[in-house]
This record gives structure tokens, sequence and C-alpha cells, in this order.
């Protein structure tokens, strides 16, 4: 019982990093990256709460495809903000 | 300055863990019961029984029984602003021509291999979360989400002219995902067409006989459990949300020059 309660801490910490960082990042790129790590930790905090159908759903869009459209939609604008 | 925003996420995170602890501790916010509700009971009691024709799914992973026939009007729905969202992206990207020439550059050789590995592997992992969504965690737009990662894989590490030298085409894309939601609202009315021309009663979205409506889809595969419309309704999802985001990818991934062309004779953005 304690070993997911700290699994679901740890990531949900580094979930609220994660997510300020990509807030707060001038470079774009980066910032795709900080949320594609985001995803990652949400996905980890739902396998471990037994939710395993939002899990196959979450990995492949929220690091498979919003990244590769972030980065497709920032090659036509500007990749630092200003 | 990075040091800085550092500190200050780590402290937004010990913050909220911190709030967190205090609401579920102190029980100052609602704290889920631990006892099943009876509604979710219910669902658990009928996903598969065979005992209780009337109320069974026939479906084994409880989950997919939800959506597609305890509460199969939601996932419509949620099909339908998927739909929307992608004619959206269509009209706002109309009239774009495919670029005359390609030229295939690319990532270097050590990425392309290995792509070349893994993309197969994407694509039979898609389509079997696709069509075991009955009988184990995945469905149709967990399978078509995931199917869709290869062409953009393909994309990244290829180059665009990849899609267009395999023959696949924007146009082709759009009118093969109507095809398939024009399926699934078929599939959806097939048995009340039925049970009228049959003199019987049907419901829209009916998977399995009821006590009134006699007429079901099949349910059994040879010995394995087909769970009727939710197996249909999966494949054809897969079909449609893989597609539809293939075709958001290619119209993203088109050249700024071409965009720009297609948008010089149209009155309405200026």
């Amino acid at each position: 019982m304690l070993v997911p309660l700290i699994v679901v801490l740890m990531f949900s910490f580094f979930s609220v990093v994660a997510t300020y960082l990509a807030v707060v990042e001038r470079d774009l790129v980066n910032s795709a990256v900080f949320m594609a790590l985001q995803g990652v930790c949400y996905a980890l905090i739902c396998y471990t709460l037994m939710a395993p159908d939002v899990v196959v759903a979450y990995i492949p869009v929220s690091s498979g495809l919003l990244p590769i459209m972030l980065l497709a939609v920032l090659r036509k604008t500007e990749r630092y903000e200003r | 300055m990075r040091r800085r925003d550092l500190a200050v996420a780590v402290s937004l995170a010990s913050l909220s863990i911190a709030l967190g602890a205090v609401f579920s501790l102190g029980g100052l916010g609602v704290i889920p019961a631990s006892d099943l509700r009876g509604l979710a009971g219910s669902v658990l009691k009928n996903t598969f029984n065979p005992w209780s024709p009337n109320l069974t799914a026939y479906s084994l992973n409880a989950v997919a029984a939800v959506m597609w026939d305890y509460r199969a009007l939601d996932t419509i729905l949620e099909t339908a602003v998927l739909f929307a969202a992608i004619a959206g992206i269509a009209t706002l990207f109309r009239g774009i021509r495919e670029p005359p020439s390609f030229r295939l550059r690319g990532l270097t050789l050590v990425v392309k291999a290995s792509t070349r590995v893994v993309i197969p592997l994407i694509i039979v992992a898609g389509i079997s979360l696709a069509i075991h969504g009955h009988l184990s965690p995945g469905g149709g737009f967990q399978g078509g989400a995931l199917l869709a990662v290869a062409p953009a894989l393909v994309v990244t590490v290829f180059s665009v002219g990849a899609i267009y030298v395999a023959g696949i085409r924007a146009r082709t894309l759009l009118k093969a995902r109507y095809l398939a939601l024009l399926l699934i609202v078929l599939t959806s009315i097939a048995i009340p067409i039925a049970a009228t021309i049959l003199g019987a009663r049907g419901y829209v979205l009916q998977n399995m006989g009821k006590a009134d409506a006699p007429l079901s889809m099949p349910a059994w595969f040879f010995n394995t459990p087909l769970a009727g419309s939710i197996f249909v309704f999966n494949l054809l999802e897969l079909i449609a949300v893989s597609i539809g985001l293939t075709y958001c990818l290619l119209l993203m991934s088109a050249r700024m020059e071409d965009i720009r062309d297609s948008l010089a004779g149209d009155s309405v953005y200026e």
C-alpha cells in the first residue's frame, strides 16, 4: 500500500515542476519537451491508480503526437518567445 | 535565471503536495468512498455474464462495455467532437496544393534504420489494442492514437515526401475518414432497421438482445467473446481516429510557401 502512494507522490511532484518549467521556458522546443515529461508523469500516475485504459490513450497522445504537432507548428512560427 | 526557475517550480510542487496532504488527512475535501457504488457494481456484475443474457455485453473489459454499450451515446458525441475539430482544420487549410517535387532528406542513417524497425511494431501494437479492446485494456481511440504515431515518426524522420511517395494523399484520407464515420452510424442503426424489416422491436445503439427486443449482434467468434457491436465500433474508431490524426499531421507539415499560396487568393483573411 505504501509503494503506490510514494510513486504517486513522487510523480505528481515532478509533474508540477515540469508544468511550471514548460510555462516559463523561453525556448519553445524545450517547453514542448517539458510538456511531454509532464505527460509521462501523468501516465505513470494513472497506471499506478489502476487505469490502464487511460494510460494507453495518454502515452501516444502526450509523448508522441502532441510534441510532434507542436514542433511542426513551431517550425512555421518562431522558436523563441519574446 | 535557470536556478531561480527550478527553485520556484520545486516550491510550487511542495505547496501542492502539502495542500493535497492537508485535504486528504484532515478530511477537508471530498474523500471518495472505498466501497463500490451501485452503478459500478451492476456494470462489473453484468459486463461478461452469460447467465444474465438481457443485461450483459459479453465484453471482458468493463471500460469498453461502458464506452460502446451502456453509455454508447457519450462516445458517439465524443467522436462527433473529433469530427468537428478535424472538419475545422480541413476548412482552415483548404486549397493547399501538394508540393510539385519532393526532396527526401530526413535524419541520419542510424535514426532511419532504427525507425524502420520500430514502425511495424507500432502498427501491430495499435491494431491489436483496437481489436482486443473488448478483452484487455485498450479500444478504438487508444489504438488509433498509437497507430497515428507511425506516420508522425515517418514525417519527422524521413520528411513529408515519404508519405506522398507512398501514395497517400490528404484528400483520400479525408474520404476514408468520412467512410469510417458513416459506417459507425450505419452500425448503430443496423439493429432497428433489421428489426423493422422482421417486424420486431429494436433500439438505436443496441448491442445484445433485450427482453422486448430480441435481435442481437454476434456475441461469439468461434470460442472467443466478440462482444457484438463493441468489436465493430472499436475497429471503425481505430480507422477514423488514426486517419484523422494522420490527416491533421499531413496538413500541419505542409510547407509555408504552399500555405501562403493557398491563402493568397482568399479574400476572407484580408
